[in-house]
């Protein structure tokens, strides 16, 4: 029996919650296996660079000298997994992905972990109020403006992206 | 019977491209609930709002709605045999916006128009291709838009066919 009201998100990373400046070092890491074949597959990624090795092995000078590269779009969504429980919890909506780059390719076997700097805080933005999400009201929430970096074992950036979430303030935690 | 054989070859090379052309990419794609939880989960996104009813309710969904990368993704898919599958890599995103949200049942369509290219400064066997692409809904609503930019082959330096099969659904044609 549930006796009082469970939350089902935290409580330190509501809109007050974030400073401008302060760099977030996300606690986990991920190691990408050959799983990334499969993601590619599931949403039809027909770029065989990504899962044709022999295509690879024929072709070294435009695939990563022979090597399955992994899909970028994948990478980028492990990233985001890896900075969303710090970051994206108590998100109402993802607003805009912006000058995102690809720096360094990811292969199977590589280890990716997440860093998010905060770069800018607001909470009157006339994108609020259109952002899409059900039964939002004025006052509820703010826009964060993260850069999001995603590095490998080698401390190498692989993805740098900004991305501004709609968080909400911590009186209207659900 | 016939002893012919028709080799098949997708994807557009750096010169099948021109500024202003508009393509619609033909599959689609309806979002199941299914899938829609696992990306999330499997991704480590760990955000109620995608695998969890009670909460998705409090945040005022109806249902957990789809991950927006995963929209994005879904998207992106559907577009690389008209624009990406004869990329060497895939390079940025810029201006990714996702206007409303998609539920398990929306079905997915895009388009993507040609905004620029440009050849290679370093190397003469290959170009970069500038993109937007847009989601809609069922509805005709936009869902995801994003720019991107891809490091494409030349034709001329590694095409194998005559190109047909490269062309899909032309809406518009730029002028060259």
């Amino acid at each position: 029996m549930i006796t009082e009201r469970h939350h089902f998100t935290r409580d330190d990373n509501l809109f007050e919650d974030f400073t401008v400046g302060e760099t977030i070092r996300h606690p986990r890491g991920r190691t990408v296996s050959d799983e990334h074949m499969m993601w590619t597959n599931v949403v039809l990624n027909t770029a065989q660079l990504h899962f044709n090795q022999k295509l690879c092995d024929d072709s070294p000078a435009t695939t990563f000298n022979g090597r399955r590269v992994v899909y970028g779009g994948i990478v980028f969504a492990f990233v985001c997994g890896l900075a969303s429980e710090e970051t994206d919890e108590n998100a109402a909506a993802h607003l805009s992905y912006d000058e995102g780059r690809h720096l360094t390719p990811v292969f199977a076997g590589d280890t990716l972990f997440a860093e998010s700097t905060v770069v800018s805080k607001t909470e009157d933005d006339p994108r609020i109020a259109t952002c899409g999400a059900p039964g939002l009201q004025p006052g509820q929430s703010g826009i964060v403006k993260f850069l999001l970096r995603g590095k490998n074992q080698r401390g190498e950036v692989v993805l740098e992206i900004t991305r501004e979430l709609v968080i909400l303030k911590k009186a209207f935690r659900p | 019977m016939g002893d012919s054989i028709r080799t098949i070859e997708r994807g557009r090379y750096y010169e099948d491209f021109t500024v202003g052309d508009l393509y619609r990419h033909h599959w689609g794609r309806t979002l199941t609930d299914g899938e829609c939880q696992l990306f999330a989960t499997a991704t480590m996104n760990a955000v109620p709002l995608y695998f969890n009813q009670l909460h998705a309710a409090a945040m005022g969904h109806a249902r957990p709605p789809a991950h927006p990368l995963f929209v994005m993704n879904v998207i992106f898919g559907m577009t690389v045999e008209d624009l990406s599958e004869q990329a060497i890599a895939h390079l940025g995103y810029w201006n990714m916006r996702f206007p409303r949200f998609c539920y398990p049942g929306d079905t997915l369509i895009c388009s993507s128009e040609v905004l620029d290219k440009r050849e290679s400064g370093s190397k003469p066997d290959r170009g970069i291709v500038h993109v937007r692409t847009t989601g809609v809904n069922q509805r005709g609503e936009e869902v995801c838009l994003y720019e991107r930019k891809i490091l494409v082959k030349k034709r001329a330096s590694y095409g194998a066919g005559d190109g047909r099969s490269a062309k899909g659904q032309v809406i518009r044609q730029g002028e060259s």
